[in-house]
């Protein structure tokens, strides 16, 4: 059996518009990668509002995780994606050790939206039901087999149908 | 205090994380103002969430 999971996460564009100066380079190279910053660039400016979506879609994706780690695990959670395209999201390192510790399984489904000084970022995955259901069970077998061999990779949201997931109303 | 004009101090022992006077967002640069001002790299995989829950444990843990 699988439960349905749910992060969100609001980001103040003000907070944003901090990042983006040059004087918080550094702290701002801790939380996106430089790809993302290169994603975050536009006509060789990085745009805040695209920082600050990245920043909520990280955060909306920790809280999937449901862990007591006291940072969100900003370089562990990778958000990819130009304009116009819809975020991918893929977990390494520590952060995929503790989706599996978490036991979520497939796909980590994101969507991110802006309006006026807010940037929202919200994930979904599923994961098994470790309360209610005996993991000795037959039905959820397939599941724990498949979370334990599952590669990193297996945690990034790939293709139209997937996203699918989530943009269809 | 400069990004909380509400207040007008910080008590040596009051919880920064519960009070959400440092949040998830500001975390990073919380530990980057620490680490410039000791001089000393903090280790974020083995970070022990009471070094920085106060200023007084701050002080103890990193700057004595």
């Amino acid at each position: 059996m699988t439960v349905p999971r749910v992060g969100v996460d609001l980001v103040p564009l003000a907070r944003a518009r901090q990042l983006v100066e040059p004087s918080y380079r550094a702290i701002l190279e801790r939380m996106l990668r430089p790809e993302e910053i290169d994603e975050c660039t536009r006509c060789g400016v990085l745009d805040a509002s695209a920082v600050a979506g990245r920043l909520a879609v990280k955060e909306a994706v920790f809280k999937l995780l449901r862990t007591r780690e006291p940072m969100v695990l900003w370089h562990g959670i990778v958000v990819r994606g130009t304009p116009g395209t819809w975020p991918e999201v893929h977990l390494s390192d520590r952060a995929a050790e503790l989706a599996r510790h978490a036991r979520l399984i497939g796909p980590v489904a994101v969507s991110v939206a802006h309006d006026g000084d807010y940037a929202i970022g919200v994930a979904t995955a599923f994961a098994v039901h470790h309360d209610q259901v005996p993991i000795t069970t037959s039905d959820t077998d397939h599941l724990r087999e498949e979370h334990r061999h599952v590669p990193v990779d297996h945690y990034s949201t790939r293709g139209r149908q997937e996203m699918d997931f989530v943009q269809t109303p | 205090l400069s990004k909380h004009p509400e207040r007008t101090d910080i008590p040596s022992d009051l919880d920064l994380i519960d009070t959400r006077l440092v949040d998830s967002l500001s975390f990073i640069e919380f530990i980057f103002v620490i680490e410039q001002a000791s001089n000393r790299d903090i280790d974020t995989e083995s970070l022990d969430l009471s070094q920085l829950r106060t200023l007084e444990a701050i002080e103890r843990s990193f700057f004595d």
